[in-house]
């Protein structure tokens, strides 16, 4: 049996002769092993030649040692040309320095290096163009020792497809377009760099959000269902949309949505393109807003347009200018516009556009002319127009005219009348210059001649005119020289007239008839009576003060002894007033005593008395009683003007009916038809009122004894505003020519055996009405009886008239109470 | 019963003097005068006439009580509550009327009114808080005897406050005397300031000098007092050989202008 060994035979060094010694080792078992080896090897070759992908496989020493049919087509190298050559003549130059320490490195480790995790790299063709490949490195061994095999991926078609994709995606990010995409849920899955300036989110902000949540997109002129539903049956939609921004506020876009299907048809999302027309809205808005601006601007100006074929002598109007020159139809020819003409206008207008028509003029012309209308009427129009010539030289022609026209009817009516007005104001001024000269002179000689003070002053108290009397009394010979000067230049006592009149400019409120002393430059002292006023201009504004001073001296000094006068007087009233009171008052006392002690003696000694002594004595009883009767109406008249009256309501009908009910009472055999008017009120002294009645009612209830059917009547009437009270009654009335002497006191009409008083009773009610600010006078006839009227004024004027406040000073004070 | 004789004195001229008192403010009261603010300073100046001749009456009271030898505590501290209470009445009226006469100021009367009645707060205090515990029977009047008299600043304000606003008032009330011509407005000023200024300020200056327990001073006190009332009337009641050469006018006079 054969079988293989392995010889090793080895010299032992030193020994002479040289000695071998030899070892056999049977290597049968390995070389099995070699030979199955070699089989796989040979298996693996043919595998590698084999697989679809290039393969080489390259040594420790960077060598290819192996390689595929595949990988030869690949780089474009016979297996010759690869075998046993450095595998860097299939990498680019620039490369190369980095591959052999890739594969070290790889071999090193002895790990593996799968398929797409190492980096794509670039071989090197043969006839030197570049190949995108995708390298996987696989290690192993074999009876030669360790390789690398490496199984490479030509990557050409992939890399471009991945640059195209690449270059879409940079076109979709470039576009200055939003572009969003979508799936089928609006979740978003796409949205560009357009999309983030234009809707202000990132990408990583929304990718996988809803759209809907984030743009909360609002489409114009449509609905969101209506909007997927064509999206739905026709695949794409367009329309214009209000989208919001991330700060909230709203984006105007024009939106471009296609939908995308599966290869099921079913629809996998959406993509839309977004475009900004805030600014292509805003220009629209400008446009419109321009136009309708245009439109207004004619609407306004109430402008009509108009064109003149000049070719064919027909004129288009729009409809203003239609109605302007008041034709129905919108074509008209030339002729009929020229008919249209006012006669005083038509050569002028001719001119006009005969000028403006010539070849050598720029066209241009505005006028104004009348046209009539139809109806007759002549209006007013306003004319801008430019004619267009065609050709150049003495080929130039006109062609077309266009124009604006206005009426301005109102307008020239208008300036007609400032006309006329202006003429009248012309008339006017110069009459009332014609006026104010006049008015002028009369003032000249009411200032010169006029025994006033007249003063016209300046804001700073200077005279600006005086009269004559003023500047005489300022012992100037003429008013001129007081021009410019004040009192200050005249009196000691300037100061207080200065500070009054600043005072009246200040608040516009006029001093009227203020008395005052005034110590003239010569020292002699006069009393005026002064009223200034505010001196206004034609505006109404107070420029100075006016002022009129007249010499009261005389006045002043009647006045006072007038009130020395009245005060003696006063004082003598009252001490009659209190005499007469007194002994009035004291009367009574020794009368009721001359009475009681008649009585007296008639009651114990009348027996002892013959009827003539008795009858003395009565008549001593009813002259004492007479006489306290008279006494007791002087007492009243002295009352009714000591006490304080008052002012309150009153109803006089009251009182007149209980005086009247009274009356019966206490004269039962006397029969009256009284008539008293209801409501009777006044306000005045309850009391003094009651007095009043009762003297007037008692008169008439006296004065009708011996009527038999008497009658008094007590109403009021109006008369000259104001209200009347009368007293009316039958009885036996009065001489009017006794009428003024009515109301004096011991005054009688009728002997005491007629009818029976004292003469006090109406010089009372003339004191009480008086005191009330009233009148009082009667009317009557003998024997048909008499009527008593009276007033009684209401509460204000009856009011003492409110003294003036005197001024509290110092002086008045240390006189008062020092 | 032994009476002291100075303290009947004094009495009865209490009571001779409040009767002339009384009678300055019944003359002056008779005065016409116009207008009511007028009236009510005027009123006031009576007010002060009165309340003198009131407290001067019952101080004249308190010393015959004393004369007698009566000295009921209780009756005395009462006494001097309603005296200061008048003299806080009258001072106020004699002050407003010289304050209204310079200012035309009615309504200081209410502040006059406000600080009198805190003054007699403060006076009622100031007896109260000294603890009157009798009275002591002195040579010319009756005062209270108290246990612990307060003295000090609260002393000094009492009595500046009594005298001090009136002698101001008078001296100003003369300074009016340089700024009227007529001859009667002058010689009531002058009479009337100087009266009203001696017056208060006698008491002042014999509390400084040590007078006040004099036998002598209070003569002269009194005397002063009774003279100045009496000038005051003089001075609006002016002897006839006054009215002659001077042609003064007294207050019947002018009330028969009016």
């Amino acid at each position: 049996t054969e079988f293989p060994v392995e010889l090793t035979i080895n010299r032992i060094l030193g020994e002479e002769p040289p000695i071998f010694t030899g070892f056999i080792r049977d290597i049968t078992q390995r070389k099995l092993t070699e030979e199955a080896l070699l089989a796989s090897e040979e298996h693996f070759r043919l595998v590698v030649e084999a697989a679809p992908n290039a393969m080489i496989a390259i040594n420790g020493d960077g060598k290819i040692n192996l390689t595929n049919a595949r990988a030869q087509e690949l780089f474009g190298y016979s297996a010759e040309e690869l075998l046993g050559h450095p595998v860097e003549m299939l990498v680019p130059e620039r490369f190369r320095s980095g591959n052999p320490s890739d594969s070290q490195n790889f071999l090193a480790q002895l790990t593996s290096r799968p398929m797409g995790d190492g980096r794509d790299i670039l071989g090197l063709h043969k006839d030197g163009h570049e190949i995108p490949i995708e390298i996987g490195l696989s290690p192993y061994e074999s009876s030669e020792g360790q390789f690398t095999l490496a199984l490479i991926v030509d990557i050409t078609e992939r890399s471009q497809a991945q640059e195209k994709i690449a270059y879409q995606a940079y076109l979709l990010e470039s576009v200055n377009d939003a572009v969003i995409g979508s799936d089928e849920n609006s979740l978003i899955r796409f949205w560009n760099q357009a999309a983030e300036r234009l809707f202000g989110w990132k990408a990583e902000e929304v990718l996988g959000h809803s759209g809907r949540e984030i743009l909360r997109s609002e489409y114009i002129n449509t609905d969101r269902e209506t909007v997927l539903k064509t999206l739905a049956e026709h695949g794409r939609w367009k329309g214009e949309a209000t989208l919001h921004h991330k700060d909230g506020s709203q984006v105007i876009i024009e939106v471009s949505s296609i939908t995308l299907r599966g290869a099921n048809g079913l629809i996998t999302g959406y993509v839309s393109v977004n475009r900004d027309i805030a600014e292509r809205k805003q220009a629209e808005a400008d446009l419109y807003k321009s136009e309708e601006l245009l439109r207004l601007g004619y609407d306004t100006a109430k402008l009509g347009i108009w064109q003149n074929d000049l070719v064919t002598g027909m004129v288009r109007f729009d409809e203003r200018a239609r109605a302007q020159y008041g034709f129905d139809a919108d074509n008209v020819t030339l002729a009929d516009v020229i008919a249209r003409i006012h006669p005083d206008d038509a050569d002028r207008l001719g001119q006009e556009i005969a000028t403006a028509t010539d070849p050598a003029s720029d066209g241009r012309y505005g006028t104004e002319y009348r046209v009539i209308h139809p109806d007759g009427s002549v209006h007013w129009l306003a004319v801008q127009a430019h004619v267009y010539f065609q050709g150049e030289g003495t080929s130039r022609r006109p062609i077309t005219g266009f124009g604006t026209s206005q009426d301005i009817t109102e307008r020239k009516n208008a300036e007609e009348e400032i006309r006329a007005l202006n003429e009248e104001l012309n008339e006017r001024v110069v009459k009332r210059t014609a006026a104010l000269s006049q008015a002028n002179a009369l003032l000249q000689v009411l200032l010169d001649q006029m025994p006033d003070h007249i003063y016209f002053k300046d804001a700073q108290s200077r005279f600006i005119r005086n009269s004559r009397s003023q500047a005489k009394a300022l012992g100037l010979n003429d008013p001129l020289e007081a021009v410019g000067k004040s009192d200050f230049d005249f009196f000691t006592h300037a100061q207080i007239s200065f500070d009054k009149e600043q005072e009246i400019i200040r608040s516009g409120k006029s001093l009227v008839d203020v008395e005052e002393q005034v110590v003239w430059p010569d020292e002699h002292e006069t009393w005026v009576s002064t009223t200034k006023v505010p001196l206004l201009d034609q505006a109404g504004q107070i420029i100075g003060t006016f002022g009129i001073s007249r010499d009261i001296t005389e006045r002043k000094h009647s006045e006072e002894a007038l009130q020395k006068a009245k005060l003696e007087l006063e004082a003598a009233n009252k001490e009659l007033e209190a005499f007469s009171y007194s002994v009035s008052h004291d009367l009574r006392s020794p009368l009721r005593s001359v009475d009681g002690f008649s009585q007296a003696l008639l009651e114990d000694y009348g027996h002892l008395l013959p009827p003539e002594g008795r009858d003395f004595l009565e008549r001593v009883r009813s002259s004492a009683q007479r006489m306290a009767l008279l006494i007791d109406d002087l007492l009243n008249l002295s009352r009714v003007t000591r006490v304080p009256i008052k002012s309150v309501p009153v109803d006089l009908t009251r009182i007149a009916e209980n005086i009247a009910a009274e009356l019966r009472r206490t004269h039962p055999e006397h029969s009256v038809k009284f008539s008293i008017a209801p409501n009777l009120n006044v306000r005045g002294d309850p009391q003094l009122l009651q007095v009043v009645l009762e003297n007037f009612l008692s008169n008439g209830w006296k004065f009708t004894s011996k009527q038999e059917k008497a009658e008094i009547e007590f109403g009021s009437k109006s008369e000259n505003n104001e209200t009347v009270y009368y007293v009316r009654d039958n009885g036996a009335g009065f001489d009017m020519a006794y009428a003024n002497k009515l109301f004096g006191a011991f005054q009688r009409l009728h002997t005491m055996t007629e009818f029976p008083g004292t003469g006090i009773g109406l010089a009372t009610v003339q004191r009480i009405i008086h005191r009330h600010g009233g009148r009082v006078w009667a009317e009557g006839v003998v024997g048909k009886g008499a009527t008593f009227f009276f007033t009684v004024p209401p509460l204000e004027r009856i009011q003492p008239k409110a003294e003036p406040k005197e001024e509290d000073t110092l002086s008045k004070r240390m006189e008062e109470i020092i | 019963m032994t009476i002291q004789p100075t303290l009947l004195f004094s009495a009865l001229f209490a009571m001779l003097a409040a009767g002339i008192y009384a009678y300055i403010g019944w003359r002056l009261s008779k005065r016409i005068i116009s207008s009511s603010r007028a009236q009510l300073a005027w009123g006031s100046f009576t007010v002060w006439w009165y309340g003198l001749a009131a407290t001067t009456l019952i101080g004249g009271f308190l010393s015959l009580l004393g004369a007698i030898g009566f000295t009921s505590l209780p009756l005395f501290v009462t006494a001097t509550y309603i005296n200061l209470l008048i003299l806080c009445l009258a001072l106020c009226g004699l002050l407003y009327y010289l304050i209204y006469l310079f200012t035309g100021n009615s309504r200081s009367l209410i502040l006059l009114a406000i600080f009198y009645l805190i003054y007699y707060v403060l006076l009622v205090y100031y007896i109260t808080a000294s603890t009157p515990s009798g009275v002591k029977i002195d040579r010319w009047n009756t005062p209270l005897v108290y246990h612990s008299q307060l003295t000090g600043t609260f002393f000094v304000v009492i009595w500046v406050c009594l005298l001090l606003p009136q002698i101001i008032g008078g001296l100003a009330y003369f300074t009016l005397y340089f700024r009227v011509s007529d001859m009667t407005q002058k010689y009531r000023i002058l009479l009337v300031s100087w009266s009203i200024i001696i017056w208060f300020l006698s008491p002042g200056a014999a509390l400084v000098g040590g007078l006040a327990q004099k036998d002598w001073w209070q003569l002269v006190s009194r005397l002063i007092g009774l003279a100045a009332a009496l000038t005051i009337l003089m001075a609006y009641l002016p002897p006839r050989w006054l009215k002659q050469r001077y042609g003064i006018l007294s207050l019947n006079d002018e009330n028969q202008q009016t």
